[in-house]
């Protein structure tokens, strides 16, 4: 599906992006990428401004014929995203006007309890761990932060957040090292309580 | 032989520990860590988003695509400087030294009482004082 979707894209890059491919393409990723903007900033209405900034700047730069990385469209634009988010953390840090987000509309946009899950008790507990990581992400560094995000909820390879964040592996290693360790106590409720129990 | 402590679970789940030989010879630890990575993908799961607003989100875009928003640098750097205006203009207004105090013109004053005391003294109204000339020889 990405392959040809990026084979797509790469014929419109030859000439000017078409509108329907580019709507196609970003049907088949936005939701990821408002997820992934959402993680970030911990804000749905934030988040979902940034996936339009996202969105915007993909399109703009695939008109100006100046991406030459459409090999790998959903890295691209994974980028795209990450840095449009963390410019705001960044802006974020000065408005210490800001409210907090309003749970209500978070919840409206987002449909935590999924089907698949087995019970409400699991829904229960998933949703208990999923805010009190999210909060805690907040104690990382911004840098932590992202490659922490990408690794435990998008599931990427440490080479692949190497290549989205244009760093080497050996630094993201260092990072996340650094974010398990700041995340210790979280993680431990999320994996490590229910044997504790037994 | 020990058992992977739960440093080593954390590392191994995020991809900081490669080797996993352990779990190949130890049926204890490999159990765990089938049930971690369950865990795992139970709670990244990702959570619904609400369709209606996906499709709001993407009409958004499709019009910010033909009428794209000022840069959000250029208007923060557009507001950077307004408000730098205008904290200078401020501070000249404020900061700038008083003003001398105007001095007091008196000298009208003292013309005046000068030609009133001089209308007392003399019989003649001061208008008068050009016809004189006029029959001067």
């Amino acid at each position: 599906m990405m392959g040809l979707m990026a084979e797509r894209l790469g014929a419109s890059l030859q000439t000017q992006a078409s509108t329907r491919e580019f709507g196609a393409w970003m049907t088949s990723e936005q939701k990821r990428i408002f997820l992934l903007c959402r993680r970030l900033l911990q804000d749905a209405e934030e988040a979902d401004s940034a996936t339009q900034d996202a969105f915007l700047k993909a399109w703009q730069a695939l008109n100006r014929n100046e991406n030459k990385e459409l090999d790998d469209p959903a890295r691209w634009l994974t980028r795209i995203a990450v840095n449009t988010c963390l410019d705001r953390l960044r802006s974020r840090r000065w408005q210490f006007w800001r409210r907090r987000p309003d749970p209500e509309n978070e919840a409206k946009i987002l449909q935590f309890e999924r089907e698949s899950r087995p019970n409400a008790e699991d829904r229960i507990f998933a949703r208990q761990i999923t805010e009190r990581l999210s909060k805690a992400l907040e104690r990382l560094s911004l840098r932590q932060r992202v490659i922490f995000t990408l690794r435990h909820y998008e599931d990427r390879s440490l080479a692949d957040i190497a290549a989205v964040l244009h760093l080497d592996v050996g630094t993201v290693k260092a990072h996340l090292f650094r974010a398990i360790a700041k995340l210790r106590e979280e993680l431990h409720d999320l994996y490590f309580e229910e044997r504790e129990e037994k | 032989m020990s058992h992977w402590t739960e440093d080593d679970f954390n590392n191994w789940l995020y991809g900081l520990k490669t080797d996993d030989s352990h779990l190949a010879a130890c049926a204890g630890c490999r159990a765990e860590s089938e049930r971690l990575t369950a865990i795992r993908r139970q709670v990244t799961a990702e959570p619904e988003v609400a369709s209606d607003f996906l499709a709001a989100q993407r009409r958004a875009i499709y019009e910010r695509l033909g009428h794209p928003r000022p840069h959000r640098a250029a208007v923060r750097w557009a507001v950077s400087l307004a408000t730098v205006i205008l904290l200078f203009g401020l501070s000249v207004a404020y900061l700038r030294p008083n003003r001398p105090p105007q001095p007091i013109y008196t000298h009208a004053d003292e013309q005046l009482f000068s030609d009133l005391t001089q209308i007392e003294q003399t019989s003649e109204p001061r208008a008068i004082q050009p016809m004189h000339n006029l029959f001067e020889e």
